[in-house]
């Protein structure tokens, strides 16, 4: 590597030193930035897209499992086109028809918790129903083993959660009637550590003096 | 449940100004909108300055310069709110939203075209139509070939007191899900809860509608959900 380093010009061999010191997830988040930077211009230069300007260059590094149609080839028509095609789909959204795909889970009970102790082995948590909420809380012990992954690592102290019990609907396409698509049914039970909870400046200045004035001594 | 669910969904809808452009898979991973979450893995129809359609985590987002919507088949719904409020309540937190909505939907099957047909004809009866109503039912009264029902829209005005312009509308309507359901029997329901954000000098915005959509999800998910239970109830009661 240092060999590799050495054969290049002074400037970009302070550059890639620099890369080198990097983490790779910041270097991945930077190629993201810049990718999304170019996505960004394309897009802009789009709206006042004429069919004389060239065509802007897309970044090679940009992979998408379906090719997106890009502002760039938005001389031709074709982008337009696309659009237009699309709008008029979203504009029956509202009817909910997304493709029915591999499974999807359907509850008859969800719980909110959050996690208020926490060790080696198992959680203690704190749960009531969220459709009731007048329902009793429920204290559970929860091993920490039996949380599935990915949400094993949001399992933290006081991590707010949705435990939800339920059926696993399974969608397959039927052999015996194509065209047709064959449904099985499991009852599983889902756990889901929640990603975001909003708190406006409002709620959270009232939550701060709230804190201030439990932690004032008399 | 009564009868047992072959397909549901939720969404969340926002009306106000986006830059459709913004939602790549690049930027939800950038701003850690979902936490783990790969790009490579999402599936992007489009990215466009007005248009932008992309599949991210069993979710499909679809932008438009005036709408913003993020939809679901799969719970926990509460997922999807997770996304909407990282969205714009902490990168996005200054986008003008004016409107905000939260769709429910379920497919079902009742037991039989016969009871089907009775659910239709009791929330729509022919009486009223007169002469063109009786030739509906005299040209036949076989579940399977008779006219009826198409599709019905109640609508509450202002629910629980929600500040002019809210409602609530149900549409039921003959479910069109025939590679799941026997097309004789499926139902199909909708649930639009509609909210306004209070005004501010933008014209709304992102606070206060995430404030609302946070405090309103859950209620308005449970409200819908229970608002099928009872057509179901009422449903079950016929032969």
């Amino acid at each position: 590597m240092t060999a590799a380093l050495n054969r290049l010009p002074r400037e970009p061999r302070a550059a890639a030193a620099a890369d080198q010191r990097k983490s790779t997830s910041e270097l991945r988040k930077e190629v993201l930035w810049q990718f999304h930077e170019k996505i960004l211009q394309v897009a802009e230069k789009s709206v006042t897209s004429e069919s004389t300007r060239a065509p802007v260059p897309v970044p090679s590094y940009a992979t998408f499992t379906v090719e997106p149609v890009r502002s760039a080839t938005i001389g031709d028509g074709s982008a337009v086109a696309a659009v237009a095609e699309k709008a008029k789909e979203v504009a029956r959204l509202d009817t909910l028809e997304m493709p029915i795909i591999g499974k999807a889970f359907v509850s008859n009970t969800e719980w909110e918790g959050y996690i208020a102790e926490i060790g080696d082995h198992d959680a203690i948590a704190v749960m009531k129903d969220v459709s009731d909420q007048f329902s009793a809380e429920k204290i559970v012990t929860v091993p920490l083993k039996k949380i599935p992954e990915p949400e094993r690592k949001f399992a933290q102290l006081g991590a707010i959660f949705r435990l939800l019990i339920g059926s696993e609907l399974r969608y397959r396409e039927s052999k015996k009637h194509p065209g047709k698509i064959s449904l099985t049914t499991e009852n599983v039970a889902k756990l889901y550590f929640r990603r975001a909870i909003y708190k406006s400046p409002a709620e959270l200045s009232r939550m701060k003096a709230a804190i201030d004035n439990l932690a004032s001594p008399e | 449940m009564q009868f047992n669910p072959v397909a549901q969904g939720a969404s969340i809808v926002l009306r106000g100004n986006f830059n459709p452009a913004i939602f790549s898979p690049a930027w939800f991973t950038l701003h850690e909108i979902i936490p783990g979450f790969d790009p490579d893995k999402a599936s992007v129809q489009i990215i466009h300055g007005e248009y932008t359609d992309v599949a991210v985590e069993g979710m499909r987002v679809t932008v438009q310069q005036d709408r913003f919507s993020i939809e679901t088949n799969t719970e926990p719904f509460v997922a999807m709110l997770d996304v909407v409020i990282k969205s714009f309540g902490t990168a996005l937190p200054h986008t003008p939203i004016r409107q905000v909505g939260v769709n429910y939907s379920i497919h079902f099957p009742l037991h039989s075209p016969s009871q089907r047909l009775q659910f239709g004809r009791a929330l729509a009866p022919l009486a009223p139509w007169g002469a063109w109503g009786k030739g509906i039912e005299k040209v036949s009264n076989d579940p399977e070939t008779a006219g009826g029902l198409r599709t019905l829209v109640i609508e509450e005005v202002a629910p629980d007191g929600r500040e002019k312009g809210g409602y609530r509308r149900v549409q039921v309507e003959p479910s069109l899900k025939e590679e799941l359901l026997d097309k004789h029997v499926g139902v199909f329901v909708l649930v639009n809860d509609h909210f306004m954000v209070e005004s501010g000098e933008s014209g709304g915005d992102a606070v206060k509608a995430m404030t609302l959509l946070s405090e309103q999800f859950d209620s308005s998910i449970a409200r819908s959900k229970a608002i099928v239970a009872g057509l179901m109830d009422f449903a079950s009661t016929l032969k």
